[in-house]
């Protein structure tokens, strides 16, 4: 048991130290950098956004030392980021904001990401019948549209978070389902792949062990994006109107500053929201592009 | 004065490593109108010594000193635009793997018609003109200028680079391993034709290979490259036929022979330095069987032998005749010898036996076609082979590239499922075991595959690598960790600890050759197909997988089918040969007898088309005329009689059987075998074939 133990050990070692090398290539892309901090804040915000937050977004009211009701007011000392057209704070909407957009961003970039990759794998390791079923899916997700299809399927039911969410995914593994099923097509031709199947490896084995691995890296990287592309999806659904009325999020941020007509005014409720989402999709694009040196050879050897 | 002086060039490449000493002062001349060979194994820096007199040197490397003259000009100090008009006006280059080297979307006279018209100011006809002269001369149907590349086979795509490479009358042309990578016959056809255009034209060549005998045959004057040095140069007649330094006595001793089926060929073992530094001592010191403490400490200059063109890297130049002596023994190198595993050894059961197998691929049709129920054209890669392998024999089976021979073998380890025939294995035939049982057929039969740089999951360490198999086949830990280790020993990867957590990147191309072995030895199987496992390695090291087979086959029992274009290596490793033409077995029996009196005139040809490393001895060339025909649309009666310089109407009617002609312990398909009554030592075939064959071949 004991050679058990240090075996597991040893491979957590190396798991860890893989981990470490790719993300010492990340740091040492400058803009990589930018996008890592941008996105651990983001992250800390989303996690304890909420309770920093120094009133509640939607019940505090903000008025002034006479009591009266403080709206469209710019940055003053009683709310550092101004106040809505009903009095509330910007600042606290802003904080409480960012957990919805984690939410839909993390699990919409995970679900797109997952889904993505099994189908291409899948597809593209057993080709045939099965490739050409799950390839016509995917023709098909990608000739519906998918903001008129998703305010279509949204007028019918109550938005809540987790629907947006799994609507967003739903439409969005497209992307890296085509570009995995590629790759797979290559690597299922390797001789090594063959040379599995001749040592006896099942499909699950092969497909999983030997063929997986090696587009993983692709994976990351479209999780990644999937990431950027939920967290905007989600914001111009709810731009539109179309998301979770009870919370506040960034994209429905935008969408109250737009309905009561003061977007041309009130800057201080229009930047908060607008760079929040702008800097963190930036940062993912900028990460996935740092890491796709890592993935691919040829740019990184140009460096 | 001669056309290019290459005086004491150093090269390094920067890396993420340090720095590494490519080319550590390599001085060699080249007189107008001479072949010049530059042979070495991999890594011997011969083609960084091409790209450096080019210009072509990637980013990362550069010339740190030394000179390079070509007609009085320094090409060195050349500017990109005075070096663009240099290049293939007066110095022309074929690229390695030149059959990717054309635009495919380009007509091939078009090609070259371009590169005439960017240096001379000739109109479009003329230029056309001089464009159907060359093809002419590399021995092209001039009527073909107007094809895609594609449109050629892989040969005569390589003429078309050397008609491109000739376009402009170039002084000087590099090759670098122009027939890499084509098949016997096909190197042989265009070996032919550099010789034949040397005679036409003055211009000088520059031919860089790793294979002696190439060079032997085309060349004039050689060098010997080790580790960025000279090791030793001079006219091919001198160095090749009584060479001075023990490396090239290794390098040409390694070199496989069809003719001597009882001779080992003998490997240099180690393997090639580290360059990470510039050497200090004598390259070759470490894996030098007559080194001493003086090799480690300078390294030889090259010393003038007297009275010949000849002259040679090494301070014990004056024991060269000793040396040479020693160096034909295995022993001298440090390799042990199993003399019993020589000649005859008891043979076993049989464990394979296959009858009439057949894998047809059909060709994907037009949706009319399949709607009208059109019979869909078969391309018959296997056609009706029947062949039986025997526990500790190894068979070889030969045949030129699109033969069907690699096919044949994925369909014995079943990885493609048979069309027809049957397969018997281990007294059982196989449809029992595809039958749900296919975990017992994959544990007893292994496949080793061309590409050992492919083969390897680049994710997994060797220990993994190794282990998966018997992980497959449900053997506990222990055993794992100790079968591992054990079979990385067998294969000669020794101390196993050392590679257990190594990734296939960071392996040479044997040591990974190796782990692909030990991973199909490791289930301990009683069957194995080698598919050209030997073809991507440099000469030494093929030696030593080949002499790693054959014991596995002598001391282990395992029967092996041994696949390969190369019949030298295969008669060295076979005790029976099975020829392959258009997916046909056409001849069959023991390998000396073969080698000896082939009966099929194809075998004969293929036979002969072996360079020949010794540039003393003569060869009679059978250049056999047109390529394979389209395996789709083969032609009636034997598949081989459009070639066969004496094929005649019967051959054309019907195909003639396996046993059509042979002897004893040989069988052909051939109705008018070679040399029927076999009595002449010397060959007895060449008269009939040869007279068939002319230089001049029409494609």
């Amino acid at each position: 048991m004991s050679t058990e133990t240090i075996t597991w050990r040893d491979r957590a070692a190396t798991v860890g130290e893989k981990v470490q090398n790719q993300l010492a290539f990340v740091l040492s892309d400058r803009m990589a950098l930018v996008g890592v901090l941008v996105m651990v804040s983001f992250v800390f915000l989303g996690v304890f956004g909420p309770m920093l937050a120094p009133h509640d977004p939607i019940e505090d009211d903000i008025r002034d030392d006479e009591g009266d009701l403080l709206r469209l007011e710019g940055p003053s000392s009683v709310a550092p980021l101004g106040t809505t057209v009903y009095g509330k704070d910007i600042l606290s909407q802003f904080l409480a904001g960012a957990r919805p957009t984690l939410i839909v961003g993390l699990f919409g970039g995970l679900g797109t990401g997952v889904l993505g990759f099994l189908v291409g794998l899948v597809s593209g390791y057993y080709g045939g019948w099965v490739d050409e079923v799950l390839m016509r899916l995917t023709d098909l997700t990608f000739s519906l549209p998918f903001m008129p299809m998703a305010l279509l399927l949204l007028t019918f039911v109550t938005p809540s978070i987790w629907l947006i969410t799994v609507i967003i995914a739903g439409f969005l593994w497209k992307m890296p389902a085509r570009v995995v099923r590629a790759e797979v097509l290559t690597l299922r031709e390797r001789t090594f792949v063959k040379s599995a199947r001749a040592s006896g490896a099942g499909h699950l084995r092969t497909m999983f062990f030997h063929v997986a691995p090696n587009v993983l890296p692709i994976g990351f990287l479209y999780t990644a994006y999937g990431v950027a592309w939920a967290i905007a999806a989600a914001a111009s659904l709810a731009f539109l109107g179309f998301g979770d009325p009870t919370t506040t999020s960034w994209g429905r941020m935008l969408r109250m500053v737009f309905d009561s007509g003061n977007i041309r005014v009130a800057w201080w409720w229009v930047f908060p929201p607008a760079i929040g989402i702008a800097a963190v999709t930036t940062s993912v694009f900028l990460i996935g592009r740092a890491y796709e040196e890592i993935i691919n050879p040829e740019i990184q050897t140009e460096q | 004065m001669s056309l290019l002086e290459i005086d004491d060039l150093h090269v390094t490449y920067s890396t993420g490593d340090g720095s590494v000493h490519a080319i550590n002062g390599v001085s060699f001349d080249i007189d107008e109108g001479v072949n010049y060979g530059l042979a070495g194994e991999s890594g011997s820096g011969k083609s960084t010594a091409a790209e450096a007199v080019l210009g072509l040197l990637p980013e990362n490397g550069t010339v740190e000193s030394g000179s390079v003259t070509f007609k009085g000009q320094d090409l060195l100090a050349l500017s990109e635009r005075e070096r663009r008009d240099v290049l293939w006006e007066d110095i022309a280059y074929i690229p390695q793997s030149a059959m990717d080297a054309l635009d495919p979307v380009m007509t091939t006279g078009a090609q070259i018609r371009q590169a005439i018209q960017t240096h001379r100011n000739v109109t479009k006809s003329k230029a056309r003109d001089r464009v159907q002269e060359l093809f002419d001369m590399v021995g092209l149907d001039p009527d073909r200028i107007d094809d895609y590349p594609h449109e050629f086979s892989g040969g005569m795509r390589q003429r078309v680079t050397i008609a491109m490479a000739l376009a402009l009358d170039p002084d000087l042309i590099i090759a670098d391993e122009p027939t890499t990578g084509l098949d016997v016959i096909v190197q042989d056809k265009i070996i032919d034709k550099i010789i034949e255009i040397q005679d036409r034209i003055d211009s000088s060549l520059l031919l860089i290979t790793h294979e002696v005998g190439v060079i032997a045959e085309t060349c004039d004057e050689l060098s010997i490259l080790y580790g960025g040095k000279v090791m030793e140069q001079g006219s091919v007649d001198n160095v090749l036929v009584n060479p001075t330094n023990p490396y090239t006595m290794g390098l040409k001793n390694s070199f496989p022979e069809i003719d001597n089926v009882d001779e080992d060929p003998v490997s240099i073992p180690g393997s090639p330095p580290d360059l990470s530094e510039p050497p200090t001592g004598c390259a070759f010191r470490d894996r030098c069987p007559f080194a001493d403490e003086e090799c480690y400490e300078s390294h030889p200059d090259l010393v003038d032998l007297p009275n010949r063109n000849h002259r040679s890297a090494c301070h014990y130049v004056d024991n060269a005749a000793q040396m040479r002596r020693d160096a034909g023994d295995p022993r001298t190198w440090g390799i042990e010898t199993d003399t019993a595993s020589d000649g005859d050894h008891e043979r076993g059961e049989v464990i394979l036996e296959t009858d009439g197998l057949e894998k047809w691929y059909t060709q994907s049709q037009s949706l009319l076609d399949r709607i009208r129920g059109d019979e869909p054209n078969h391309v018959r890669a296997v056609d009706g082979v029947s062949l039986s392998v025997r526990k500790s024999e190894v068979l070889g089976i030969a045949g030129e590239s699109g033969c069907g021979k690699s096919t044949l073998g994925e369909t014995v380890a079943l990885l493609e499922e048979p069309t027809g025939g049957s397969i018997t294995f281990d007294d059982t035939d196989i449809e029992e075991y595809q039958d749900g049982n296919m975990k017992a057929f994959r544990e007893k039969a292994q496949i080793i595959f061309q590409d050992p740089f492919d083969s390897l999951n680049p994710r997994q360490t060797v220990r993994r690598l190794v282990g998966e198999p018997l992980a497959i086949h449900d053997r506990d830990r222990d055993t794992r960790a100790r079968r591992v280790r054990e079979t990385l020993e067998r294969v000669g990867l020794t101390p196993a600890e050392k590679f257990l957590d190594q990734y296939p990147h960071e392996l040479s191309g044997g040591q990974r050759q190796r782990v692909a072995i030990a991973r199909a030895l490791v289930l301990e199987p009683d069957f194995l197909v080698c598919d050209e496992p030997a073809s991507m390695l440099d000469v030494s090291l093929k030696v030593n997988l080949l002499n790693l087979l054959r014991r596995l086959a002598d001391e282990e029992d395992i029967g092996i089918i041994y696949i390969s274009h190369d019949l030298a290596s295969l008669t060295q490793v076979s005790d029976r040969l099975a020829i392959m033409y258009l997916g046909r077995i056409i001849e069959q029996g023991d390998t000396e007898a073969i080698v000896e009196s082939p009966k099929h005139p194809y075998t004969e040809s293929l036979l002969r088309a072996a360079p020949e490393k010794d540039p003393s001895v003569s060869r009679d060339r059978v250049l056999l005329e047109g390529e394979p025909p389209n395996p789709v649309d083969l032609p009636s009666g034997c598949a081989f009689a459009p070639r066969c310089p004496k094929a005649q109407d019967e051959c054309y009617r019907e195909e003639p059987g396996l046993d059509a002609a042979g002897g004893p312990n040989q069988s052909a398909a051939c109705y008018f075998p070679v040399g029927e009554d076999p009595v002449a030592d010397d060959g007895p075939a060449t008269d009939d074939a040869g007279t068939g064959s002319t230089p001049q071949e029409s494609d």
